[in-house]
């Protein structure tokens, strides 16, 4: 792939030998909305570094009730487990945003680290990161209101996308929460009273970016610190 | 080696070891024996913080007859579990990630003893690339995937399930069938009310699957609890149980 055109930001992070060695076993890919990267319990065939898309990862219990455990968007990747010696998902991920991503196939990639440590270092850091913010939800989800974290997700979406703008249903939004669809009506209208998203027919625009800062709960500031304090320690 | 007035002192040395820890114990011969002399024997009192969120990582701790329970901590000073660890697994992974401090407070839940060892120390033997490596990366997924299940457990389930997940994943690091804890604990522990955790624990306790009794819960059918639990606890075990054995197949490839 054109090297120039990378977008996502944790590879921009190398430094500049790192990062063309790790671009150059990469190829860019187009990845589709729905699209289904890993299913629980299959194996991990590639690592995806997104360049516009945006990954979900989604736990769902036998009852088929789910829950969004991450976004993964162009300051990430996705396939943590086989760095960890694990090849095989503990849930699935799905595109969330159709778009670019980077691809390249596992064995490459680790075969790649066994030989770089700073490119092996940038990765764990990286998983630092999300073994925080993964805690940290599970807690958030313990404890927020539905309001707070619908308005959290909103911000997670709008940062990864770096629009304000984007089709999404209630019926995804109440997945990706974990709540019955009623609980997501509620706080959009909500929103939509404050005049804080306009949300007509699957289309939502975010109006007033800081009041739904005030409104999350705010474990989106402290993702976001994070990802800061760890990434460029 | 030890101090004179060690508690440690009135039992056997015999009686300690650090094979009772599953990771220590899952070690080649060869990196067990250079681990030995760094590794010190600590007891775990109740309620003990081993370690604060955001705090740095002196040491890691490896738990043979004690439980140690990860809770994150919210601003707002909530907080709830998000992991336990006890003879299957090690204290303080944030450490090897790169990241110094860790995430959560982890904090004795049930007394007993375990192994502490220097963080720098640990820190070169991973770097060694070798099984302990292996063991500690493993390991680090199978606590993120308790973390995830806990999280959407929390999210679903009654909080009568949630108590036998909690019961059964704490039973299956303990050699008795006995816990020691009460309510109040447990409700922090699940972030629940504690008056959650009392009705919870009356319908257990009537329908004859624990006896509950001054801070202490005595499982009495641990069949009809597995019956009534939700997946959860399964997918945790699991993914626990299917860690070891393929760490031994791996020390099996690199020896061929």
């Amino acid at each position: 792939m054109d090297n120039e055109k990378c977008t996502n930001s944790f590879i921009n992070d190398l430094d500049f030998y790192d990062r063309e060695k790790l671009l150059n076993i990469c190829e860019q890919v187009e990845l589709s909305e729905k699209e289904l990267l890993n299913a629980p319990n299959q194996n991990i065939t590639n690592f995806y570094f997104p360049n516009g898309a945006v990954i979900a990862m989604m736990l769902a219990n036998k009852t088929d009730k789910t829950l969004e455990l991450g976004l993964i968007g162009e300051e990430g990747f996705l396939g943590i487990e086989p760095i960890l010696g694990v090849y095989k998902a503990p849930y699935k991920a799905i595109v969330h945003t159709k778009g670019l991503a980077l691809k390249t196939n596992v064995a490459q990639l680790l075969k790649l680290i066994s030989t770089n440590d700073a490119i092996k270092a940038h990765l764990f850091l990286y998983i630092a990161v999300t073994n925080h913010q993964l805690a940290q939800s599970a807690v958030c989800n313990r404890f927020h209101l539905v309001e707070q974290r619908l308005a959290k997700l909103l911000l997670m979406l709008q940062s990864r996308l770096h629009s304000s703008q984007f089709k999404i249903t209630q019926d995804l939004l109440a997945a990706m929460l974990g709540v019955r669809r009623v609980g997501v009506t509620k706080s959009a209208r909500l929103f939509q009273h404050l005049e804080i998203v306009h949300y007509s027919r699957g289309n939502l625009m975010i109006l007033d970016l800081k009041a739904l800062e005030k409104v999350a709960c705010n474990c989106f500031a402290i993702d976001q610190f994070t990802y800061q304090s760890i990434m460029y320690a | 080696m030890r101090d004179s007035k060690s508690p440690l002192d009135n039992e056997p040395a015999s009686v300690h070891s650090p094979q009772q820890n599953h990771l220590l114990d899952a070690l080649p011969e060869e990196t067990y024996q250079r681990l030995l002399p760094m590794l010190e024997l600590i007891e775990l009192p109740l309620g003990q913080a081993l370690y604060e969120s955001g705090g740095k990582l002196n040491y890691v701790y490896f738990p043979t007859t004690s439980i140690v329970s990860l809770l994150y901590v919210l601003e707002s000073g909530a907080s709830a579990e998000i992991a336990v660890v006890g003879n299957e697994g090690v204290l303080g992974i944030a450490l090897f990630m790169g990241g110094e401090t860790t995430p959560s407070r982890a904090v004795v839940q049930s007394a007993g003893y375990g192994y502490r060892m220097r963080a720098q120390l640990l820190k070169q033997e991973f770097n060694r690339a070798g099984p302990m490596m292996q063991l500690l990366l493993r390991y680090t997924q199978a606590l993120i995937t308790q973390m995830t299940q806990t999280a959407v457990c929390n999210r679903h389930h009654t909080v009568e399930q949630q108590l036998c997940r909690w019961l059964l994943l704490s039973l299956d690091r303990l050699s008795n069938n006995e816990v020691s804890m009460t309510q109040e604990l447990i409700a922090n522990m699940l972030g629940v009310r504690r008056e959650g955790v009392t009705e919870a624990a009356g319908k257990l306790q009537q329908a004859g699957e624990i006896q509950y009794s001054r801070g202490r819960i005595t499982v009495l059918n641990r069949p009809l609890l597995e019956k009534r639990v939700c997946e959860c606890y399964q997918v945790v075990k699991t993914e626990f149980d299917r860690l070891l054995p393929d760490l031994n197949r791996a020390h099996a490839e690199l020896g061929k």
